[in-house]
């Protein structure tokens, strides 16, 4: 028959399946058998037989192998039990004599192996000095070392006791470093050394002025070599103002104030005389005076009546951007929008004194100097006429 | 009854029927053996039986049914399958196994064996090459 019989195929299904059977009903042991040969494990085995007793009845063979398969020397240790039902009990009795006898040997084991650490781990008392066999060397001065053999005793007993005391001195220097060469050889060091070499500053050679001058030349180089750290005066404003530095912005202040109402009294329609305002002047502090003079020439000229520079209004110019204190009220009153905007000037920092020059040029008062261009007249003057210069070519009849 | 009929019917415990070919159905010897009206009777129960009635052999020839009070309905119609799958591979060779659901392997093996007791010796000959 090509087609293999149902039973046959129902028993390939089952061994497929073979985990998930538990249980097997009332088939008959003959009908499981290839299935139940191809189980691993013997607790399935069990559980399949608890569910279906009959199994167990039959099912000897099968455990008699799991003994053989797990339990080492299964054969010998083979127990037959009276009910045949009970051959599990046989199967897991032996199992666990032989876990026990596992157990038993790891124990042996464990303690051979701590007893030997315990063993390690002792202290043993020794001697301080250990007496150790003195080395020979096997050659001395390229010839074969026989003097241990000769000198055994170590100390030779002759008629020159201080010989015979180097001799063993020796002798035991070498025993004990034959790699180093003893005073036998060389002789004792006596603390006179041959000087081969004279010192540098008693050489002929030695040229006193050159040492000098290398050294020098040494200093140079080292000075220009190391870094050159430069003092840079800052004029920064630092954060908190003290007392003097307070008192000398209101002196300033105070200079630059006098100085405007010179001028705005030299330019106003009251006017003082030249001498006057000169005479005026001259009693401010000393180290004003030569800026003061420096501007006597200018005032002068701009006592005229060509241009009111005081009254033009100051070209726009965006304000600075540090906070400005508003000025006081004694200054407003007097001021023109002009002058105004200069006592704001004040205000500011105090700038170095080098460009106490150029505000000769600026309208009269120190402070930050204001670039020349500034100065020309905008508003409310008369425009000098220009010529009008050609700095072209004059066209020519001819030319194109 | 002269001529047998083409085909015959198998009840199940839970009365399932199914009506198969004589051919395929004779695979098994023991329905072979049911419904071949010249076997004679040999079993106690039986006997009664057919002295009480007619001696032509069992009933299930006369009536080409056979009732199995010990296969349940689903079991039975793999039965039936297999029968005919059988048939179909008569010619073939090395053909693959049948699908059988393993929920139903052991039902079937148990099946499979009474159907085919009559020849316990083939049963286990073939039960013995399988393993």
């Amino acid at each position: 028959m090509p087609v293999s019989s149902l039973a046959l195929m129902a028993q390939r299904a089952a061994i497929r399946t073979l985990p998930r059977i538990e249980d097997v009903g009332d088939t008959p042991y003959e009908l499981l058998e290839p299935i139940l040969r191809r189980i691993d494990n013997p607790d399935h085995l069990l559980k399949i037989e608890t569910n279906s007793p009959h199994i167990a009845d039959k099912s000897a063979p099968l455990w008699q192998a799991f003994i053989i398969r797990d339990i080492p020397d299964g054969k010998t240790k083979m127990l037959y039990p009276k009910n045949p039902r009970s051959w599990h009990k046989v199967y897991r009795k032996l199992r666990k004599e032989e876990e026990a006898k596992k157990q038993s040997a790891e124990d042996a084991l464990k303690r051979t192996l701590l007893g030997l650490k315990e063993e390690k781990g002792s202290t043993m008392f020794v001697n301080k000095v250990i007496a150790r066999p003195a080395k020979q060397a096997m050659f001395v001065d390229g010839v074969l070392n026989t003097r241990g053999q000769q000198h055994a005793a170590g100390v030779s007993t002759s008629a020159r006791p201080l010989q015979a005391i180097k001799r063993s001195v020796v002798a035991r220097a070498q025993q004990q470093k034959p790699h180093m060469q003893t005073f036998a050889k060389i002789g004792v060091p006596s603390g006179k050394t041959q000087i081969l070499v004279a010192p540098k500053s008693m050489r002929p050679d030695y040229n006193n002025e050159v040492t000098a001058a290398a050294k020098r030349a040494a200093e140079a180089i080292k000075k220009i070599a190391e870094p050159k750290t430069e003092i840079r005066k800052v004029f920064a404003p630092m954060g908190k103002r003290s007392a003097t530095d307070t008192a000398l912005d209101a002196a300033r202040l105070q200079q630059m104030r006098e100085r405007e109402q010179r001028l705005r009294n030299l330019t106003q329609p009251g006017r003082k005389t030249v001498a006057e305002s000169s005479a005026a002047r001259t009693p401010t502090s000393t180290h004003t005076s030569t800026h003061s003079v420096a501007r006597a020439s200018p005032s002068v000229e701009s006592s005229t009546p060509k241009r009111d520079i005081l009254l033009a209004k100051p070209p726009p110019r965006p304000l600075p951007r540090y906070p400005i204190a508003l000025p006081s009220p004694a200054s407003t009153a007097a001021d023109s929008p002009g002058a105004q905007y200069q006592s704001d000037h004040l205000q500011l920092p105090p700038s170095p004194p080098t460009t106490a020059s150029s505000p000769g040029l600026s309208l009269g008062i120190g402070g930050r100097s204001m670039s020349p261009a500034v100065v020309s007249p905008k508003t409310g003057t008369q425009p000098k006429r220009k010529r009008q210069v050609d700095i072209f070519m004059p066209v020519k009849k001819g030319r194109v | 009854m002269a001529t047998l009929s083409q085909f015959v019917t198998l009840v199940s415990s839970d009365d399932f029927s199914f009506i198969v070919l004589r051919s395929a159905a004779c695979l098994s010897g023991v329905i072979r053996r049911m419904l071949d009206p010249a076997c004679i009777i040999f079993s106690h129960a039986s006997l009664l039986y057919s002295v009480l009635t007619l001696t032509d052999g069992f009933v299930e020839a006369r009536t080409n049914t056979c009732h199995f009070e010990n296969i349940s309905g689903m079991v039975l119609e793999k039965v039936c399958e297999y029968m005919y799958y059988n048939e179909k591979h008569r010619d073939g060779k090395d053909v693959p196994d049948m699908d059988i659901p393993p929920e139903l392997c052991l039902e079937l093996l148990m099946a499979s064996d009474y159907l085919d007791s009559a020849c316990p010796s083939l049963l286990h000959m073939a039960l013995l090459t399988a393993a």
